[in-house]
């Protein structure tokens, strides 16, 4: 006991005899008790005194004239204070002394044998600071509690807590809101079984299935974005959730789900990659429109204009031979039409096969490559290789338009940035796929991209674009000074859902 | 005399060709046609010893076209006439069994020569064509080994670099004080001997072989 550590004792003694009031006193000196203490009478003073100050003890009279011990333990009572009281009697009776512990009296001592009344003294004060101790680690507790109350009801995201089995033991309001659930119905309830019983397709989710008790027993915390919650209601959102277990000496004795509402995003998501789908079967639409307006504009100006020039080449130069020796000025002027024959003929050679090359209809892409690039060293003087798996090397038009469309922007980027003296084209056919690599030994594409213009990243941009739609793969790399790769690889059967696979990559 | 049939699908431009082969005397065109079921069926009625043929027709590619040729009649003598001039197709061509691959502007020029050198069995292959395929095709070809300038006379060489030097008709007539009629018949003979097709081709050759005078 730590007695010791009481030290004056302040004593409200309630006695109208003044005798009795000495013998208590004398009792208590006699007994070694530090004390100071102030006797009062009446009820008036009570109310007086337990207003002015705190007492450790009350120790009071039985009867008195004025008013009775009961009637002390009714005021203790009403105003919700914690006073050990003591109480002193001169008639012994067994009925009373129960009577009066009941009421809340602390002890019931015998006026003639005083002896228990220090001890009981000592071991009331000191029950009392512990019981008051106790209140106030209780209130700190309770205020703790309702912070947390606060704070978990406050919370934007659901809340559901449960036990290790899976059961519900609280959701907070959010979680209600949420869920369309009270609290107080769910509680006890199995929470996948009650929210989370269907898995995102809508099909049944049983509950082995369901990896968070895997996870949580093994003390890991899961999370995820792709399933769904129910509500109450049987409608459903999309969740994103992290159930984390509580610990307790190793063992799992609760599991925390955190989860909020993603539907919204969700749909801005799927919005999103619909319109990147959108935009991108657009982009292949007016890829190929552009192409097949190419394509006719470069044979109609080859053929027909080309055709026509020629003939009228034929009749100008069979003139040239008719004109009499007098007629050299008409002479001269149909030589000099011919010579401008022919570099219309040339330019229109040269327009047709900037739009499309006549030749990639005509021969295939072998034939294509070899001529595109075997232009590329006439005009730059780069070196380069060829390397064709097959001799003719011919696919879909598609396709076929593609590779060459990529192999043209690739040489286009040589030439203009790589500052390259070798290019090495390697066009492989194997059974499912084409495979073109296009090396050079230029400065890297990480130095182009310094140095280039605007239009660079868009052909790049292209290129990825247009392997892309087809259900194909790209890599380029290119270091500084170690030239540049490009890679690619595209499937012969031309997938027709190749979005699927993008658009999962993007999201994950 | 021999025999020709011509395949083309723009009747302007066989009329061209009757005329530049009209004043050939020892070639007759016997035949025309406009698509390649045409032509076959002219191949196998009529007696013909060169067939001259259009590239890029409507319906069966010339290539196809070509190789059946080359299938029924093994011997016949196909050249192929073409709006393309990227040695790709000649390449193909030559590998199809054609006896010559021409582009048709080049026609004024050369096509006389090569009726002739494929009617007589050989392979025509035009200097500049031989010159891009030479990886291909070796040294068994109608340019031989001398370049082809060195067939000029003197008097044809002395116009072909002014020519070169981009001088017109007129001034080099005055230079050399002959008609210009003159000066215009020896450049056509220059180019067929030099089996080029346009001035452009003249000045190319000129400065590839370093035949310019520099000033």
């Amino acid at each position: 006991m730590n007695t010791t550590q009481i030290g004056k004792i302040s004593i409200l003694m309630i006695e109208d005899d003044k005798l009795d009031e000495a013998l208590v006193i004398s009792t208590l000196e006699r007994d070694g008790l530090s004390f100071e203490h102030t006797a009062i009478q009446n009820k008036q003073d009570l109310h007086t005194l337990l207003d002015s100050r705190p007492w450790d003890v009350i120790v009071s009279d039985y009867n008195l004239p004025a008013f009775s011990a009961y009637e002390v333990l009714d005021i203790l009572e009403a105003n919700n204070l914690d006073i050990p009281c003591i109480v002193i009697s001169g008639c012994l009776n067994e009925e009373t002394a129960v009577t009066l512990l009941k009421k809340g009296a602390h002890d019931f001592i015998p006026k003639h044998n005083l002896v228990r009344l220090v001890p009981a003294i000592r071991r009331e004060v000191a029950e009392a600071k512990n019981r008051a101790t106790k209140r106030q680690v209780e209130q700190a507790l309770k205020q703790k509690e309702k912070l947390l109350n606060n704070i978990v009801g406050a919370l934007g995201e659901g809340l559901a807590v449960t036990d290790a089995q899976g059961r519900i033991l609280f959701i907070n309001p959010e979680a209600e809101r949420l869920l369309g659930w009270r609290n107080n119905e769910v509680s006890g309830l199995n929470l996948h079984r009650l929210i989370h019983y269907l898995k995102a397709d809508g099909s049944p989710y049983p509950e082995q299935d369901c990896p968070v008790g895997n996870y949580t027993r093994q003390g890991i915390p899961y999370r995820t974005e792709d399933e769904i919650f129910i509500r109450r209601d049987g409608s459903f959102f999309e969740v994103s959730y992290v159930a984390t277990p509580i610990r307790e000496n190793d063992q799992v004795i609760a599991v925390v789900t955190a989860f909020h509402d993603i539907s919204r995003r969700k749909q801005a998501e799927r919005e999103l990659n619909e319109s990147r789908c959108r935009l991108r079967e657009l982009s292949s639409f007016l890829q190929s429109v552009r192409e097949e307006e190419r394509t006719r504009i470069a044979r109609e100006l080859h053929d027909e204009l080309g055709q026509a020039l020629t003939a009228l080449k034929m009749d100008l130069t069979w003139l040239l031979t008719r004109f009499a020796d007098d007629q050299d000025e008409m002479l001269v002027k149909t030589d000099n039409m011919i010579t401008l024959v022919d570099s219309t003929v040339d330019s229109m050679r040269r327009i047709s096969a900037n739009l499309r090359p006549g030749l990639l209809d005509d021969l295939g892409l072998a034939a294509t490559a070899e001529w595109l690039l075997a232009e590329f060293q006439e005009r730059t003087g780069v070196e380069y290789t060829l390397k064709i798996s097959h001799e003719e090397f011919d696919f879909d038009n598609v396709l076929n338009t593609t590779i060459f469309r990529i192999l043209q922007e690739a040489v286009t980027n040589v030439a203009r940035h790589a500052k390259a003296s070798r290019l090495d084209v390697e066009l492989e056919d194997c059974d499912e796929r084409i495979v073109l690599s296009i090396k050079d030994d230029g400065i890297g594409l990480i130095h182009q991209a310094a140095s280039a213009n605007k239009r660079k990243p868009f052909g790049l941009l292209g290129i990825r674009e247009r392997v892309t739609s087809l259900g194909g793969h790209i890599d380029i790399t290119g270091q500084a000074g170690q030239g540049t790769k490009i890679r690619v690889m595209l499937p012969k059967q031309v997938i027709t859902e190749p979005l699927k696979e993008h658009d999962k990559s993007i999201a994950g | 005399m021999i025999k020709v049939l011509l395949v083309d699908d723009h009747a302007i431009l066989r009329e061209g060709l009757k005329l530049i082969l009209a004043d050939s005397d020892d070639i007759e065109v016997v035949g025309e046609a406009s698509d390649g079921m045409e032509a076959l069926r002219l191949m196998r009625k009529l007696d013909i010893h060169v067939m001259v043929m259009d590239m890029t027709m409507p319906g069966r590619s010339g290539l196809e076209l070509l190789k059946q040729i080359k299938s029924d009649q093994p011997k016949l003598p196909v050249l192929i006439l073409s709006m393309h001039s990227e040695e790709q197709y000649a390449i193909r061509a030559y590998k199809a069994g054609a006896s010559g691959y021409l582009t048709k502007e080049s026609a004024s020029t050369l096509l006389v020569s090569a009726i002739r050198k494929a009617a007589s069995g050989g392979i025509f292959i035009s200097p500049a064509s031989a010159e891009r395929m030479a990886m291909e095709f070796n040294s068994n070809t109608s340019s031989g080994d001398k370049p082809p300038h060195t067939l000029l006379s003197d008097r044809e060489f002395q116009i072909f670099k002014l020519l070169a030097d981009g001088q017109g008709l007129t001034e080099i007539a005055n230079r050399l004080s002959v008609s210009v009629k003159t000066i215009s018949t020896h450049k056509t003979h220059i180019l067929q001997k030099m089996q080029l097709t346009t001035n452009a081709d003249l000045i190319r050759y000129a400065i590839k072989h370093q035949l310019l005078d520099m000033p």
